[in-house]
């Protein structure tokens, strides 16, 4: 790692315990949700990391499908990894919040429904890359699927707004006044972990394309000992 | 000229196969009163479903049904590579797209004029339904669902996680499409029209997924 890649993660580890003090000491319990309030910063923090992660992966998709060169691929796959792990973060803290304080784990409110329906689509994601044996046809199919995805999480997020408006909503989640300690250590969580995600980017992609070299290797190595082995036989 | 004259030899093609073999039509369509007999079975015939509910197993039914044989009619492009011939074709390629999107419209078109009478005589209980609305709402969802279908089936066509990969992209894809054609039909089973609101969800969706993957085609066509 190169001195400048050491000052980002350091900062990065720095900001994330500040943001722990923020978070759990600085700022107030809410009025009517006491402490369980505190479930926000992570759990709204994880929320912009993993839309994110998904607007990252089906831009550098498109630009991989333009330009062809693997590490915009290489990137892409590395954040839509990232992304579905956030978004799992996102569910589990939210359905934790939501029986805190709505006394239920699930509702259908809009913003749920679309991230779960957004949790199925990066599902299949590597699902689709991994069962796919030709990379560069991997690559392809999973950039144009990530492409199709994201366009299409506008009209789902929409269409299911406009389903429960149309039908009776029993719970709705209040828009909350902040103190403005509240509002710091939200977006100072944002912050850190948008920091976290570039780190975290930055590592996978490298992961990720090492696991590229490593299979360009292997097949190196096969056709290698298919000679050998033919002229052994002959 | 020479797009459409390709796209009609296309969706012949389809055509003649399955009126030779007429495999995929019966497999589907049993699959399908399958459906139909177990919904009935485990919603106890008799008692009338609101209409919201029946609206939504419908096209619940529809959807498994018109999958099931997207999966299989990807089969047999599959077999012994026919697929790359079609992409021999001296056209656009989005051609093999549209036929696609054609030739399964018209089967899953035939399939509904069997299934939803049988549907409704099992489980419907609306008594003045909208008829209009109720056709309209039938072909234009069924072109949304069918459009992202056809566009998922090239993306899936080689891997090998395919049969349990098409259902975990395509529902999750076809959300807007599913609120908007059940609350459409809901609507028309109790005699009204639906709101406009889901009509232009409906009518969106189905541009949208006609368009992109016209435009996206020429990336995943490419062997």
């Amino acid at each position: 790692m190169k001195k400048w890649q050491w000052a980002l993660v350091s900062l990065v580890g720095v900001g994330m315990i500040v943001s722990q003090y923020l978070d759990f000491i600085a700022s107030p319990p809410e009025a009517q949700m006491g402490n369980v309030v505190r479930i926000m910063y992570f759990h709204v923090a994880s929320a912009v990391v993993a839309f994110t992660a998904f607007g990252v992966t089906a831009l550098f998709g498109i630009i991989f499908l333009i330009r062809k060169k693997w590490l915009w691929d290489q990137i892409a796959r590395g954040s839509a990894e990232i992304g579905l792990v956030y978004t799992t973060f996102v569910l589990i803290s939210g359905s934790i919040w939501g029986d805190a304080v709505w006394n239920t784990w699930w509702t259908w409110d809009p913003t749920l429904t679309t991230t779960l329906i957004l949790w199925f689509l990066y599902l299949a994601y590597p699902l689709l890359r991994a069962s796919i044996t030709d990379r560069e046809r991997a690559a392809k199919v999973a950039s144009v699927f990530g492409f199709i995805a994201v366009i299409d999480v506008p009209l789902i997020h929409q269409s299911v707004t406009w389903w429960r408006g149309i039908h009776p909503n029993v719970i709705t989640a209040q828009g909350f006044n902040m103190p403005p300690s509240m509002v710091v250590a939200l977006l100072f969580s944002f912050v850190v972990f948008l920091g976290l995600y570039a780190v975290l980017l930055w590592i996978n992609t490298q992961l990720v394309r090492d696991r590229d070299t490593l299979n360009d290797l292997r097949e190196q190595a096969r056709s290698v000992l298919a000679k050998y082995d033919e002229r052994i036989g002959s | 000229m020479r797009f459409l004259r390709t796209l009609f030899a296309m969706v012949g093609k389809d055509l003649r196969i399955e009126w030779r073999t007429r495999q995929l039509f019966i497999s589907s369509l049993s699959f399908a009163l399958l459906l139909v007999f177990l919904m009935g079975l485990v919603l106890e015939t008799g008692a009338a479903l609101a209409s919201f509910s029946e609206a939504g197993l419908l096209w619940l039914l529809i959807m498994m049904a018109g999958l099931f044989s997207l999966n299989r009619q990807d089969d047999k492009e599959r077999y012994e590579g026919a697929i790359y011939g079609a992409y021999l074709a001296p056209v656009d390629r989005s051609v093999v797209f549209y036929a696609r999107v054609i030739s399964h419209l018209l089967f899953v078109l035939v399939m509904e004029v069997i299934l939803v009478p049988l549907y409704s005589a099992v489980l419907g209980g609306a008594a003045q339904v909208s008829w209009a609305g109720f056709v309209l709402v039938l072909l234009l969802g069924t072109i949304g669902f069918v459009a992202v279908g056809a566009m998922l089936t090239s993306l899936s066509l080689t891997s090998s996680l395919r049969e349990i990969l098409m259902p975990l992209m395509l529902f999750p894809l076809a959300v807007p499409l599913l609120l908007g054609t059940v609350e459409v039909t809901s609507a028309t089973l109790t005699g009204g029209n639906g709101a406009v609101i889901w009509w232009a969800v409906i009518a969106a969706y189905d541009v949208l997924f006609l368009v992109l993957p016209g435009l996206l085609y020429d990336f995943i066509a490419e062997v």
